[in-house]
């Protein structure tokens, strides 16, 4: 019986060889992590778009079920600005109206007996006639007293009808007629009237 | 043995280089396509989503506001008048049988259109005549009972002493009408 015999490689080389193979693997390897990891980030790029995009269907399928009563509520807005341009148009006109009636016959219960209205006019104060100006002309006697006039006046600026409508009561121009004074008071539209 | 290695690291990094490429082609490039594609519409998307869906909400709302400015237009524009001078006429003419007012003259301001908005435009007329104050105050009275939209525009009455209280007047009416084209 032959003893078996224990072959070991005593020799350098051999080690050498074995200890050098892991370092020269490492490259190779390396190139195959750095493309595995491109690869998968390559893969989670491509799920993320796919999700955006089935997130885009869902939206455009939400909007398509809403479309019909987005368009209705759309129309509907134009017709609602439409009609609110309509009544505050409407709204404005009837605030420029100086509603003169009941004033022309308040003014004639006003005016004192020694004074005499002698015209009545109202003056437009630009081209489409947005605002207006009344001038009454009066006169009186010369036996009456300036400060009737300015009684007058006062009368005119304490009546609500009067001052709900104009502004300004002032008297504009105090002259003598002959025998007589003759004076005239103009009244400006209201601002607040205009506004409107 | 080190040239196998060399031959085997190349033919790895060509394998890599080949396989990092058809990855561009096939899944990159064409997923990059519609990233580049998407990525703006899903922003407008959600913005017009939320649009819509905020005026939806406030369509009951809307609908009554509208139902109600409707019904407020009928019953003020049944107050306009026709856009002709002939209905003007009637109007003024209307307001002086009942004051008793004598007419001398009603003559339209041809010239004169005044746009009030898209909608409405405002025509003038003069009208002249002689009355005592009174009934000329009547007169005004029973013109603007008429209409809302009928309004003076400029106005001249004067006394003198040989008129035995009865005044020349003028006065220019302003009638606000619907636009023709509307």
């Amino acid at each position: 019986m032959s003893p078996s015999l224990i072959q070991i490689n005593l020799s350098n080389v051999n080690k050498a060889k074995r200890n050098k193979r892991p370092q020269q693997n490492k490259a190779s390897n390396m190139i195959g992590i750095i493309a595995l990891i491109i690869i998968v980030l390559a893969a989670a790029f491509y799920l993320y778009v796919n999700l955006k995009i089935k997130k885009i269907k869902q939206l455009k399928n939400e909007y398509s079920l809403i479309e019909k009563q987005f368009i209705e509520a759309n129309k509907l807005s134009e017709l609602n600005d439409k009609l609110n341009e309509k009544v505050s148009t409407l709204n404005k006109c009837k605030s420029r109206r100086i509603n003169l009636a009941d004033k022309w016959l308040e003014l004639a219960k006003l005016t004192p007996e020694n004074i005499c209205l002698i015209g009545i006019e109202i003056v437009p104060t630009d081209k489409q006639a947005n605002s207006q100006k009344v001038v009454i002309n009066a006169r009186a006697d010369n036996s009456v007293d300036e400060s009737a006039i300015l009684h007058f006046l006062d009368i005119l600026e304490r009546n609500v009808l009067l001052t709900n409508s104009f502004k300004d009561i002032t008297l504009s121009a105090v002259y003598s007629d002959g025998d007589e004074k003759a004076f005239s008071i103009e009244l400006l539209g209201n601002n607040k009237n205009k506004k409107k | 043995m080190k040239k196998e290695q060399i031959e085997y690291t190349v033919l790895i990094s060509i394998g890599c280089i080949v396989a990092l490429y058809v990855c561009f082609i096939f899944l990159l490039k064409p997923q990059w396509g519609k990233f580049k594609k998407n990525s703006k519409s899903e922003s407008e998307l959600t913005v017009k989503l939320e649009n819509a869906q905020r005026k939806i909400r406030r369509l009951p709302a809307l609908m009554k506001n509208v139902e109600r400015l409707q019904a407020e237009l009928l019953t003020e524009e049944k107050k306009l008048l026709d856009n002709e001078f002939g209905e003007f006429v009637k109007m003024v003419k209307n307001a002086t049988e009942k004051s008793g007012l004598k007419l001398n003259k009603i003559s339209p301001d041809l010239n004169v259109a005044i746009p009030r908005s898209e909608f409405y435009t405002e025509k003038w007329v003069t009208i002249e005549s002689k009355a005592p104050y009174h009934v000329f105050g009547e007169w005004l009275y029973e013109l603007e009972k008429q209409s809302s939209y009928a309004r003076i525009v400029s106005l001249s009455v004067k006394s003198q002493k040989k008129d035995m209280g009865i005044h020349d007047t003028k006065v220019t009416i302003g009638f606000l009408t619907k636009s023709d084209s509307k």
